[in-house]
């Protein structure tokens, strides 16, 4: 319990110049501080008229809400793997050839 | 006693910050730029420090979660050369040896996804607007540098540590629970990838697209003929709202890129192939934007 204060304490104070600088008001300091405690997740409410996205850049998130993870599919992406061999003759079959490029 | 120093430094750091940010708003000071400091601190001693196995660990879950969203494209010969396009530009990079995976996933959006560890998703709508091969190895090329990069693995760690403290978390994935630190970086991914990466990074990726296109084989011009395109479609295009909540806009960059051609060695521009593009989703991802 004792060490569950001190941890709030300190985590309060780590959140607040985060938050201030944010713009997030104190009810996501709360948030932040609460979750990281708790250990739940702390996703943001999503702002009105704002698309928010979840796991990768650009995703929905009223999509992701509605759909659970899908290892099944994962693994499809395993089957249509490509190793280098396979990369480099199907590139040399179109006429491709590595070259030295940088920039100056 | 390595650790305990690390906890300790990082512990005090976070107070200094948290201190200074008081201050800083008492006195009416910059906030902005000890947020940045914050930020800076978070990249210097997290970002390096993970082990690829973490950051595959995190990819694979973040990939199925967004599977679970967008499938992929059941199509297993279009799978099959999006993977033999994107393993060769990725031979080209400064990590060869991921294990890259590529799909085309089922939406009408103009965009494309980088997981951390290695697993690039294509939109079918994306593949609508490639003309040919040159310009998919742009798109592809710009997400291979934000896995070679760790883009999204630097954002993360930065909000881990400073939006929610956790230096003593921090300290305690490195004493060996790996497991758990995993876990909160992937909670946190749930709100991180709501914003965009910085101009910086999104600049830096479209540098590595032209440059690993050109070193394909590619004409790296094609890079710059795709965003023109882009640049030229409607803004508020529903196929473009995710795209532009997460990039520049196609204008923006349209000028770095034209910049970023001039500065190529070994390749100019119109220099190399625009093979064909032979994949069957994007005609059908064609007809399908032509079609609204």
């Amino acid at each position: 319990m004792k060490m569950k204060i001190i941890l709030s304490l300190l985590l309060f104070c780590a959140v607040l110049p985060a938050a201030l600088a944010q713009g997030g008001g104190i009810s996501d300091l709360f948030r932040s501080v609460t979750g990281a405690i708790g250990g739940k997740e702390t996703a943001a409410p999503a702002q009105k008229g704002e698309t928010a996205v979840l796991g990768v850049r650009g995703m929905d998130e009223g999509d992701a809400k509605t759909s659970a993870p899908a290892a099944g599919d994962a693994k499809l992406l395993e089957g249509w793997a490509v190793g280098r061999k396979e990369a480099e003759a199907a590139a040399a079959r179109r006429g491709l050839a590595a070259r030295p490029v940088t920039y100056e | 006693m390595r650790l305990h120093l690390f906890r300790s430094s990082l512990l005090a750091a976070t107070l200094i910050l948290a201190s200074s940010g008081i201050q800083a708003q008492s006195r009416n000071l910059d906030l902005g730029s000890i947020f940045d400091s914050a930020k800076n601190l978070a990249k210097s001693q997290s970002v390096g420090s993970m082990s690829e196995e973490e950051e595959l660990a995190i990819g694979k879950e973040v990939v199925a979660a967004t599977l679970g969203s967008y499938p992929p494209v059941r199509d297993a010969a279009l799978q099959h050369r999006l993977n033999q396009v994107g393993v060769w530009i990725a031979l080209q990079s400064s990590r060869p040896d991921l294990p890259w995976r590529f799909a085309a996933v089922e939406s009408d959006s103009i965009n494309a996804f980088a997981a951390p560890g290695g697993t690039i998703l294509v939109t079918r709508g994306m593949l609508g607007h490639v003309t040919n091969e040159a310009e998919l190895a742009c798109v592809l090329g710009h997400e291979i540098g934000h896995v070679t990069r760790r883009h999204h693995i630097a954002v993360l760690q930065k909000s881990l540590l400073v939006a929610a403290g956790a230096s003593a978390l921090t300290a305690t994935s490195k004493a060996g629970n790996s497991e758990e630190y995993r876990r909160l970086l992937i909670g946190e991914s749930k709100e991180i990838f709501n914003r965009r990466l910085d101009r910086g990074s999104e600049r830096e990726a479209d540098e590595d697209g032209i440059l690993l296109a050109a070193r394909a084989g590619y004409d790296p011009a094609a890079c710059l003929n795709f965003m023109q395109r882009l640049a030229a479609l409607k803004v508020d295009t529903n196929a473009l709202a995710a795209l532009y909540k997460t990039h520049p806009t196609a204008k923006e960059r349209v000028v770095d890129v034209d910049s970023s051609l001039g500065r190529l060695k070994g390749a100019a521009p119109g220099d190399g192939a625009r093979p064909e593009l032979s994949l069957n989703a994007a005609a059908a991802g064609r007809q399908k934007t032509q079609a609204r």
